[in-house]
């Protein structure tokens, strides 16, 4: 019995040797490599990453180009007096479209006797870089929030000892012809997330159709749900 | 079967199998031959931590770095360990009320601090939420209309939010990660294990780990580094926003403030009474993702 | 000394020496354990992303089964408890094979550490800048290697004592025997504080989930112990009585009561209370937003862990093979519900809300099995060397020499397996 069992046991382990052979071989040709999902990156384009100011403005005191001249409101406001009618004729001014509130006259805020300034309520002359006292007369809280840097941008540096605190002005950003613009706020969004396995997003568009439960927002979502069918 | 054959079968039976089992060890860390080696040089390995480091050990750490991005992007960095600010703490507020949503901070981000491409590494995440709700499991991140904002939604980008009471710091077993005097939650790339349990702990899924190597478009690599903030990374290590530290400790804005089209970033001392934030803080309704998790953020989200 | 080396050396060359079974089943597990060193490799050179891991889930299956293993390795006291605490010598001689168990165990869990690593190459930073007592992690490390270096220190000195014939100082061993039994219940608690202590993870933030780990370790443990003494009494005829394996029976069932027990509880409080904590506890239950990858799993787990514990405690039971049986449904179920069903619902949803689900990749798999493959290695190793000392076929006084003098008491071990076999039927 013991021999029958020890000869089985050098069979075996005669066996072992070429086992591993095989084994190896497996190993070296025939295991596969890992799959890692890869996705080619498309880089944003960096025009759409731009930190300057949305409008440009056109300086102080504001230039205008005509036939290839630069020139100054005055060169010609001089001349062309404005009057109540002028808004009939608005010559080198076509593309101003005024929707501004109870602001329906360019005297309401450009200064008639000088046009290179605007005007206050109070009759102060003030030059264009001051914009910001001209839109606090009827935006106070605003303009509190923007003295404060609360509201509005600052590009450029946090610190002043470090460096310019870039604070944008009131009208590089809002127009002020026609501050509510439909495409003010509007941009179309750079694309979202794609991180490694990610899969299919699993919330995603159930977002404005959930089985609701809360009434209140149920409520909401009948009301702005025509509004929503229609943005996408 | 004498003595002798026996033994010299054992021997040849036992030689068989050392053999066998040596190719077969061979063979299975054989994929180790495409092992980028690059990544474990002995400086490397020697590096201390860096509250350890003296400022020779730094020197030369940076060196070592400015090489090895040289090296790989063929960019020669503007390599910098920059402390933080006397009488500074940063704070970030956002107004929710302004936020359109349009990512623009997101990928503004990824230029700024050289996160990988593929895989993707995002600092900020912009979650859409229905109006009359701040509950973050029915938020969608996923969003792609044509044109933000959704009239029924309202946006809120989430980031590291720099805890006064981080619980990732806490939880990390090699004290790779800390808050520094300014308040900015930072990782020390060359210490990092890899463990991921500040992932686990981070409440508002700030961190992000680089499960393969990070890969940057050489033309893109920002050369504006800092050592606690976005030099390049390897794999195997975690990241995460560090409000911009190549950009702030220098008095700069954060890259994601100064791109956002509606100024609904406000970034500044918070140590000053007359900063911006602080401002907010006085003035504004102001609130904090997950108060209940005890973390005190040093990011605040605001509306007005 | 010399004579602690040739003791080295002679179990070294023992466990090279077995019938077919032996070589085959060693064989199998390396080739295993190769396999899952290769795909290891692969993760080395192209990073985590190899695994199903994901910055949402960002733990998977490796720390799964490290959860479950550090139970594994805590339930070996479960048989020195009773000999050393209550007295009941059936299970006195079997005390050694629970520790063996907990040394291949803990070795297990230090490997899916390991693995998990991004920067294992940084390994000595935990050395040099270990944040403890403040993380959670940092116990554990000290924990699990104190745990390893207790059960070493006690296999070792009882089992050179006995190659020595000498008897073992109590001294020696009774005061680290006490310790390791403390010690148990400390690396399964430190283990449940790893989870338990992150206030952004609800699923995890609970305090039952310390004592519902204890109670899983207890059962799935000692019901490993169960299957693992037959197979030793079936292939070296060691003497192990029916009444050694009643009495974990005992232990066993009444854990999975207790831990049965506890998750009833956690399902309540989530479920009833209804607040937005419950999301995960819902995804592994019953899925989320039409997301269910763990569904099937943890009904599995249910089913199979309510129906060990209804066989066990019906007479039935009493026949081992009916036995047997609970404790391969409770070591599956409880797998399932506290590795996978306890680590991944709880990055399910986001902190913000994102449903991204795991699943492991067939690479991460074979580490996984490769790492299992390695931990019975070890522990058949232990026990191949273990068995004919204990059963004094290799000892000093036989001072051997050569292979020859091995082979024979190899040999004779042989023939007392085919004596031991018809025993155990």
């Amino acid at each position: 019995m013991q021999s029958a069992s020890s000869s089985k046991v050098g069979a075996a382990a005669w066996l072992v040797g070429p086992a591993f052979f095989g084994l190896a071989a497996w190993l070296w040709f025939g295991g596969g490599g890992v799959e890692i999902p890869r996705r080619p990156d498309v880089p944003v384009d960096l025009r759409r990453l731009s930190t300057a100011p949305r409008r440009v403005t056109i300086g102080d005191p504001p230039t205008i180009r005509i036939n290839n001249y630069e020139r100054h409101c005055n060169d010609c406001h001089q001349v062309f007096e404005i009057s109540e009618e002028q808004r009939a004729n608005r010559m080198q001014h076509q593309h101003v479209e005024l929707q501004h509130g109870i602001n329906v006259q360019c005297r309401h805020c450009h200064d008639a006797r000088d046009m290179n300034g605007l005007l206050l309520r109070d009759e102060t002359h003030i030059a264009f870089a001051e914009v910001d006292r001209l839109c606090a007369q009827c935006h106070p809280k605003v303009h509190e929030d923007w003295v404060l840097g609360i509201h509005g941008r600052i590009n450029g540096h946090w610190d002043p000892a470090q460096g310019e605190v870039r604070k944008l002005g009131c009208i590089e950003c809002h127009d002020p012809h026609r501050p509510r613009t439909p495409a003010m706020d509007r941009l179309a969004p750079l694309p979202g997330p794609h991180t490694l396995r990610m899969g299919e997003p699993a919330v995603h568009g159930e977002l404005h159709h959930p089985e609701e439960r809360d009434p209140l927002r149920r409520a909401a979502q009948g009301l702005g749900a025509s509004k929503a069918e229609e943005h996408r | 079967m004498t003595e002798r054959t026996v033994d010299r079968r054992n021997f040849l039976r036992a030689s068989l199998g050392a053999a066998g089992g040596m190719a077969a060890f061979a063979a299975a860390v054989s994929p180790l031959k495409d092992f980028d080696t690059s990544d474990l040089t002995l400086e490397g390995f020697l590096q201390k931590h860096y509250k350890e480091m003296t400022p020779e050990d730094k020197e030369q750490a940076l060196e070592r770095i400015r090489k090895e991005v040289e090296e790989r992007y063929a960019v020669r960095p503007e390599l910098r360990d920059l402390p933080p600010i006397d009488g500074v703490e940063f704070g970030y507020a956002l107004n929710l009320g302004r936020c359109i949503g349009c990512r623009r901070c997101v990928h503004a981000c990824v230029e700024e601090n050289n996160q990988s491409r593929d895989p993707e590494i995002q600092y900020i995440r912009v979650l859409e939420l229905p109006r009359g709700s701040i509950d973050v499991e029915r938020s969608d991140h996923h969003y792609d209309d044509r044109e933000v904002p959704n009239p029924d939604s309202f946006y809120m980008p989430v980031q590291c939010h720099q805890c006064a009471n981080p619980p990732c710091v806490k939880v990390c077993p090699v004290e790779a990660t800390w808050r520094e005097a300014d308040g900015v939650v930072v990782v020390d790339y060359d210490w990092c294990i890899g463990c991921r349990y500040c992932a686990a702990a981070c409440p508002y899924f700030a961190r992000r780990f680089n499960y393969a190597e990070p890969e940057i478009p050489k033309e893109r690599l920002n050369p504006n580094m800092n050592y606690l903030s976005n030099r390049p990374r390897k794999k195997g290590v975690m990241e995460k926003c560090h409000f911009c530290l190549q950009r702030t400790r220098a008095g700069r804005m954060p890259a994601c403030l100064e791109v956002c089209p509606v100024g609904a970033r406000q970034f500044g001392n918070l140590l000053d009474p007359e900063s911006n934030v602080s401002q907010i803080l006085k003035t504004k309704q102001i609130f904090v993702l997950k108060q209940e998790a005890g973390t005190l953020p040093r990011f605040f989200y605001y509306f007005d | 000394m010399k004579t602690y080396l040739e003791f080295l050396a002679r179990c070294f060359r023992l466990s090279f020496v077995g019938d077919w079974r032996y070589y085959t089943w060693m064989f199998a597990l390396t080739a295993i354990a190769l396999l899952g060193l290769n795909a290891y490799c692969r993760q080395l050179v192209d990073g985590l992303a190899t695994t199903g891991m994901t910055d949402q889930v960002s733990w998977g299956m490796y720390i799964a089964n490290f959860t479950y293993l550090v139970g594994m390795a805590a339930a070996a006291v479960m048989l020195v408890i009773p000999v050393y605490i209550y007295r009941r010598h059936e299970l006195h001689d079997l005390v050694i094979f629970g520790e063996l168990l907990a040394v291949a165990v803990i070795f297990m869990c230090l490997a899916f550490v390991t693995v998990d690593l991004g920067r294992p190459d940084r390994f000595m930073h935990l050395f040099l800048r270990l944040n403890f007592p403040v993380s959670m992690l940092s116990w554990d490390v000290i924990v699990l290697n104190v745990y390893l270096l207790l059960n070493l220190h006690i296999c070792g000195y009882l089992i050179y004592c006995a190659y020595r014939r000498k008897k073992p100082a109590r001294a020696f061993y009774i005061p680290f025997v006490f310790i390791a039994i403390v010690w148990a219940f400390s690396i399964h608690t430190v283990t449940a504080f790893l989870y338990v202590g992150l206030g952004s993870r609800p699923f995890w933030n609970s305090a039952i989930i310390a004592p519902r780990f204890l109670a899983s370790a207890f059962a799935a443990g000692p019901a490993f112990i169960i299957l693992t003494l037959q197979v030793i009494r079936r292939f070296t005829g060691y003497r192990i009585t029916d009444e050694a394996l009643r009495i974990l029976k005992g232990i066993v069932t009444v854990a999975l009561t207790i831990n049965m027990f506890l998750l009833g509880c956690e399902l309540f409080v989530e479920f009833y209370t209804g607040s937005t904590h419950a999301v995960s506890m819902h995804y592994l239950f019953f899925g989320l937003h039409g997301y269910d990858a763990l569904v099937p799993w943890i009904w599995t787990a249910v089913a199979l862990n309510s129906a060990a514990l209804v066989v066990l405690y019906t007479p039935a039971s009493r026949r081992i093979w009916v036995m047997d049986l609970a404790c391969v449904a409770m070591i599956v179920g409880i797998w399932i519900e506290k590795g996978m069903g306890l680590i991944v619902p709880a990055f399910i949803p986001s902190p913000l809300g994102e449903v991204v689900e795991y699943l492991p990749t067939w690479n991460e798999t074979l580490v996984c099995l490769g790492i299992w493959a390695a931990g019975l290695l070890v522990y058949t190793i232990l026990v191949r060397v273990t068995v004919p000392v204990l059963k004094g076929d290799l000892v000093h006084e036989e001072a051997a020499t050569g292979t020859d003098r091995v082979a024979r008491s190899a040999d004779r071990t042989q023939s007392a397996r085919v004596e031991g076999a018809p025993g155990s039927a």
